[in-house]
């Protein structure tokens, strides 16, 4: 019986025979993985068999807010979101905020599995403990705001909080997302798994509370972390009114502001045409996650031209790259216009982005012809182009259909060694950060479980100069290997297992974050922990997730990076003239498997790093 | 000599741009170069720059001389060169 945070219950709903069950969360798992992308990985691991297709009926979809999701505790409306990525092959997980999180708690669960395939389209409609399978046909074809209007209506109820897929997540490209309200899981394709499942949406209502074990000790918890926050020299008045858009600024300052498909970074400096002082233009109001006082979440309005009027949460740094730096597009209003689209249409700005500046390039550079374009003069900085390519990506049309998938299969298709300026690691397109001038970035890119993703052991000594647990010189190779282990491994303890919010932990409780932790944990849900057993369940999460793609025949040979980053200097500005040279991605990857335990040859974990972790089965099942 | 510096967030309102020139004699220090601009700014961005009695160069602003953090330079001894590129920046975060 727990004492609170969980409610000790998992909903687990089949669309093949539409049916659903409630399953007890077993306490081991709980305690060793703690929620949110824990639970999800957990999950993943022990349910979806090798080798699944994964836009087929074995894959599952797994939704897991974490134990502070729905408390009092601040910034924990979050929820990992977990499937085997249709994009990359390997585990597909990515986080969300809003309020879908905590609604998903007030109905009663701690996870939401989601198995097989519905033969038509279909919504979930989860009142408390009450699930329906409800028709959607009528609702299939609709972009994600209408179909969240169309179900509350449906529902009368106005409160329900619904996740939901648009065309792109039906016509299952694989840059698909998933949209909660105008929060997203942009990443790894996970729309499209959901429009495999023919799942248009899923609705949900609870009027549940949940538990606290001890409220005194909460009190102090809490105390401690809000302290941080008002401590914390960025988050007011900074972040709370420029978001993570002021971001651009700083990374042009660094050099390390992508442009044009990472061909012209630092040499183009789009500062004065798509920096902060431009984007603030644009903001209008602001959003809130749901507990959460500072609202980084800036609304912009787009004003001039065909996009005057268009609305949109956003667009965070990660969209300013992709539909700005990365395309070359400086008209501030054809991204936030973009951004719209992107989220209406459901798919992920970041490879979305990345995608059409990796055809540009090929455009210029004759690779692409105007045949192949369909007369679209591609160049960099043709925002129509952009716009029109974004519609033809979700209905899988003309060059947009090429691209749908992402850089890694659309130079398959182009050839012509087109291979060369697709941007991505396993598939999934890079980022806003040319970690040529941030290695630790970079080998998270090259190791991160899911592909290029700077939301898993993002090196933020090396991009805002923070010194813990110590100084990094962002252009050094030595010594990146066990940071890089570090930063993702305390990144997955403190914020994606508990789900807290990542921004708040880099700006603010950096410095408490695992004790901070483990005191929510025992105030939360009486269960204890020192700060060692939070950074193990970190530990044991990466682990599990890497054996997840060691199972799918992921090697040290995929943990690499494009060629381009490896072999051409940044071309200008405060990162000129550096790379990371083959040698020292070789030496960083050497230091990272030994700082892990694992074996250097193959990237494997090994059977006594993993029967430390308690993951002996998981050795079983790898057959070492 | 010339350096060339850039800036963000709450600096830009204080040198009234985010990028600039400044003129020091040669050999100049970082150091050199933060006192001239202390005594050109100094009511506002000295709290900003300058921490304790001694006034030592913040913890909290990432000080960077063609890229590289001056923690991995020669701190504040950093000898500056005929235009480097120097950067300013204020604690940032998100992304």
């Amino acid at each position: 019986m727990y004492k609170g945070g969980y409610t000790g219950k998992i909903l687990r709903v089949n669309l093949t025979d539409q049916t659903s069950r409630e399953e007890e969360l077993s306490f081991d798992t709980a305690k060793d993985f703690i929620g949110g992308a824990g639970f999800g990985i957990k999950y993943l691991f022990d349910e979806v068999p090798a080798n699944a297709d994964a836009l087929g009926p074995d894959n599952k979809l797994i939704f897991s807010p974490g134990p502070f999701s729905g408390t009092n505790v601040p910034c924990a409306s979050r929820m990992a979101v977990t499937a085997k990525s249709p994009l990359t092959g390997a585990v597909g997980m990515g986080l969300s905020g809003g309020h879908f999180p905590v609604e998903m708690k007030f109905a009663g669960y701690d996870a939401l599995i989601i198995e097989g395939q519905s033969k038509e389209p279909v919504y979930l409609w989860i009142k408390d403990n009450e699930v329906k399978f409800k028709g959607a046909k009528k609702l299939w074809g609709m972009k994600t705001t209408d179909t969240q209007q169309i179900i509350k209506n449906d529902l009368k109820d106005q409160n329900v909080r619904i996740a939901c897929i648009g065309p792109a997540g039906e016509n299952q490209i694989k840059i698909a997302s998933i949209i909660n309200e105008w929060r997203a899981v942009g990443r790894k394709g996970l729309g499209a798994v959901m429009g495999s499942k023919n799942l248009k949406a899923i609705a949900v209502r609870g009027t549940n509370k949940v538990d606290i074990a001890f409220p005194d000790k909460l009190k102090e918890a809490r105390k401690s972390f809000t302290k941080a926050m008002k401590d914390s020299e960025v988050l007011y008045p900074a972040f709370a009114n420029l978001g993570t858009g002021m971001v651009v600024d700083h990374t042009c300052h660094m050099g390390i502001f992508p442009t044009k498909n990472y061909s012209s970074t630092g040499e183009y400096d789009p500062i004065e045409k798509i920096g902060v002082e431009v984007q603030t233009s644009r903001t209008v109001t602001k959003e809130h996650c749901y507990g959460c006082p500072v609202g980084c979440s800036q609304v912009k309005l787009a004003k001039t031209g065909d996009y005057a009027g268009t609305l949109s949460e956003g667009p965070e740094f990660e969209t300013m790259y992709s539909f700005g730096g990365i395309t070359g597009v400086e008209n501030i209003d054809a991204i936030i216009a973009a951004d719209r689209l992107a989220d209406e249409m459901g798919f992920d700005t970041i490879s979305s982005g990345v995608s059409i500046a990796f055809a540009m390039e090929l455009y210029e550079k004759g690779i692409l012809t105007k045949e192949d374009t369909g007369g679209i003069e591609l160049h960099f900085g043709n925002d129509k182009a952009m716009m029109t390519l974004l519609h033809q990506m979700s209905y899988r049309e003309g060059l947009g259909g090429t691209l749908a998938d992402g850089t890694k299969i659309a130079a398959k298709k182009i050839g012509k060694g087109s291979e060369k300026y697709a941007m991505h690691v396993k598939g999934l397109e890079l980022p806003a950060y040319d970690v040529r001038g941030a290695k630790a970035h970079g080998l998270n890119y090259a190791t991160s479980f899911t592909g290029a993703d700077h939301c898993r052991g993002y090196a933020f000594q090396e991009v805002f100069g923070i010194p813990i647990p110590k100084e990094v010189d962002r252009f050094a190779a030595e010594g990146k290997g066990a940071l890089t282990k570090w930063n993702q491994d305390i990144r997955t303890a403190v914020t994606d297992a508990p789900t807290m919010c990542a921004f708040i932990f880099d700006m603010a409780v950096i410095g408490i974050a695992a004790q901070n932790t483990a005191d929510l944990m025992e105030a939360v849900t009486g269960m204890s922990y020192t700060t060692d057993d939070v950074l193990l369940v970190g530990e044991r999460i990466n682990n599990l997730a890497r054996a997840f793609n060691v199972r799918e025949g992921f090697t040290r040979s995929d943990d690499t990076l494009p060629e381009r980053l490896l072999t051409e200097p940044i071309s200008g500005g405060a990162s000129k003239g550096h790379f990371i040279t083959k040698d020292e991605l070789t030496l960083m990857l050497d230091d990272y498997y030994a700082a892990r335990g694992w074996d250097k040859q193959t990237g494997t974990p090994t059977r006594e790093r993993l029967t430390s972790l308690n993951l002996a089965y998981v050795a079983d099942e790898l057959k070492l | 000599m010339k350096v060339n510096i850039r800036t963000s967030l709450a600096f830009n309102e204080i040198f009234g741009h985010w990028k600039f020139e400044v003129s020091l004699p040669d050999t100049s220090t970082f150091r050199d170069l933060m006192d001239k601009l202390d005594r050109d700014h100094g009511e506002r961005l000295g709290p900003y720059v300058f921490e304790g009695e001694e006034r030592s160069l913040s913890t909290q602003i990432m000080f960077m001389v063609n890229g590289r953090n001056i923690r991995f330079l020669n701190g504040e001894q950093t000898i500056l060169e005929n235009n480097d590129q120097i950067t300013l920046l204020l604690p940032a975060g998100g992304g």
